[in-house]
């Protein structure tokens, strides 16, 4: 865990219902991670209010920018305006440290606005690592990226999710954004062990986690981020705080999404876990 | 670790899971039948060579289909789900199923290309001419397209009237202004403010013609947006300032315009009673002399 993120704990992801009720009554959070996107405005515009009121909330919360369209993973070219405005806004909001996914979103100049899964390659660790390391430079800053939920797996993958990442990071010399969620989700959808996934990554890569609620449909694990975390990740996470000490962990909720103050209480679950290991 | 030569590249395995994923007649359909024949927008429906069917793994509980048919149904979900939200008024005078219809076919021919998934419907007005020619739908797709526009406009500072106050006559002789980016200047037969204030379904056969056009204006004011109806007048001099001539030669030509179609030669006065309202509702930005 690096200096900079030491003093953070349990932070919330920070959603338009919310605004409102943050801005006036400014509630004990350690952190917001904010949707880079949601910030970044429409072609030939600017970002309106939305960026107005990150801004203000940036006044009294650290803030981390967690991005869903890098598409690092795409073998399209890295598009650049996107890059630029993503720079813009990095350098506006100064957050305390930022991440996507590792995942493409389209191809062939078509989003198709989903986080969708790679395969376990050589190949695709040689291309990832490739464009991790020329937005890092073009960006000025370390990213952390977050394992996906997948629905399938590819028969050539070559190695673990676990284990790709590890090469991933060490190669890209970027950071890890583990998804304590899409690892449980995962390992049902795909039939591996989730506590295997958490002893084979590299501790000093884990930047943050992430916890949020999943549901079920048609006998797989759909990763819909619109109801409590479920116990089975709570207890993972138990595991994984005990692995990764004291790294930021967020509660995310992004669909039917509760009034503020039942995410304070999911949120103080977590921090008891969290404060478990000293 | 040593690369072990794979049977699909990651490209071609990306351009068959985006096809197999957006293709309209859902996945089971594409699998079965992975190069049709259609009429209309053949590269939605044409499989890439090679296939990667077999790279995805098999799964005696799971079939690669249902696995799929995650991707596939969340596509069309998540857009759905947005254009509702982007063009709630369409969809209310549509209909929920009429409005479905529109979405899939209109994602056939305009696929995303942006990150951001509130550009999807930018092209949503041009297309629904193709479909619905006569109808309101046009109208009402581009009203909210505007919308958003209108709210996600480049910021400019707020120009305090005390500005003006310095000003010589020869200033105001050259003066230009500038109308704030997030003003659009609306010209409609159908009943743009019917259409504002809309709550609850309402069929098209609610809504009529006027006889005579009608002007409405769209801007943002403290990052709010603001629609209220205007006059004829109003609306020209905006669209000529907005053009970038000064302000004296939009009184010009407002005064040769006007005087034709007979109206009262008070027009000057009635421009700068709306450049009144104008500073007080943040539509100027600023100006140059």
């Amino acid at each position: 865990m690096t200096e900079q993120n030491s003093k953070l704990d349990i932070g919330l992801g920070l959603r338009a219902p919310h605004y409102s009720y943050i801005r006036e009554n400014q509630p004990q959070v350690s952190w917001f991670e904010a949707i880079s996107e949601n910030y970044m405005g429409i072609e030939g515009g600017g970002a309106g209010r939305p960026l107005y009121t990150l801004e203000k909330i940036r006044e009294n919360y650290p803030v981390v920018m967690h991005g869903v369209s890098l598409s690092i993973g795409s073998t399209d070219e890295i598009n650049k305006s996107y890059l630029l405005k993503l720079r813009n806004l990095y350098e506006r909001i100064e957050p305390s440290w930022v991440s996507d996914h590792v995942c493409w979103t389209g191809v062939q100049g078509e989003n198709l606005h989903d986080l969708l899964p790679l395969p376990y390659t050589i190949e695709t660790i040689l291309h990832l690592a490739d464009r991790i390391k020329y937005v890092q430079d073009f960006m000025g800053r370390r990213f952390a990226f977050e394992n996906v939920s997948a629905y399938l797996s590819f028969s050539h993958s070559e190695m673990t999710e676990w284990e790709f990442l590890t090469e991933l990071a060490q190669r890209a010399d970027c950071d890890l954004l583990l998804d304590i969620n899409n690892i449980f989700v995962s390992s049902v959808n795909q039939g591996f062990e989730a506590r295997d996934f958490l002893k084979g990554v590299p501790q000093d890569r884990i930047k943050q986690m992430h916890l949020a609620g999943h549901s079920e449909e048609n006998g797989m694990l759909i990763d819909t981020h619109d109801a409590p975390v479920k116990d089975e990740v709570w207890s993972l996470y138990q595991e994984a705080i005990r692995l990764f000490p004291k790294v930021p962990t967020l509660i995310e909720w992004d669909d039917k999404i509760p009034e503020f103050g039942r995410l304070l209480e999911e949120a103080q679950t977590a921090k008891k876990i969290w404060s478990t290991i000293s | 670790m040593k690369q072990i030569p794979s049977p699909i590249t990651l490209s071609e395995l990306q351009n068959w899971m985006r096809w197999v994923i957006t293709d309209p007649r859902g996945v089971h359909d594409a699998l079965i039948n992975p190069r049709p024949v259609t009429l209309e927008y053949p590269e939605r429906y044409l499989a890439p060579e090679p296939s990667a069917y077999s790279s995805i793994s098999m799964n005696a509980d799971l079939s690669v289909e249902t696995r799929l048919s995650v991707y596939a149904e969340a596509y069309f979900s998540r857009l759905l789900e947005s254009l509702e939200v982007d063009f709630k008024r369409l969809r209310l005078v549509m209909g929920e199923l009429e409005f479905q219809i529109l979405i899939s076919e209109y994602l056939k021919a305009h696929p995303s290309k942006s990150f951001n998934i509130g550009e999807v419907g930018r092209h949503l007005p041009e297309f629904l001419k193709t479909k619905h020619p006569e109808s309101c739908f046009i109208e009402i797709a581009d009203f909210e397209f505007r919308l958003i526009e209108s709210f996600y406009s480049v910021d400019v500072p707020l120009l305090s009237p005390k500005a003006f106050e310095s000003l010589s006559e020869d200033d105001w002789a050259n003066l230009k202004l500038e109308i704030d980016p997030s003003v659009e200047v609306l010209t409609s037969f159908w009943p743009l403010d019917e259409f504002w204030g809309l709550e609850n379904e309402t069929p098209e056969s609610m809504f009529t013609k006027t006889k005579s056009e009608r002007h409405f204006l769209l801007w943002r004011k403290l990052y709010q947006v603001q629609f209220r109806e205007i006059t004829q007048l109003e609306a020209e001099a905006l669209r000529l300032l907005k053009d970038g001539i000064s302000l004296s030669q939009a009184l010009e030509h407002i005064e040769e315009k006007f005087s034709k179609l007979g109206r009262p030669d008070t027009l000057s006065e009635q421009v700068m009673s709306c450049f009144g309202r104008w500073m007080s509702d943040a539509v100027i930005s600023n100006f140059i002399t």
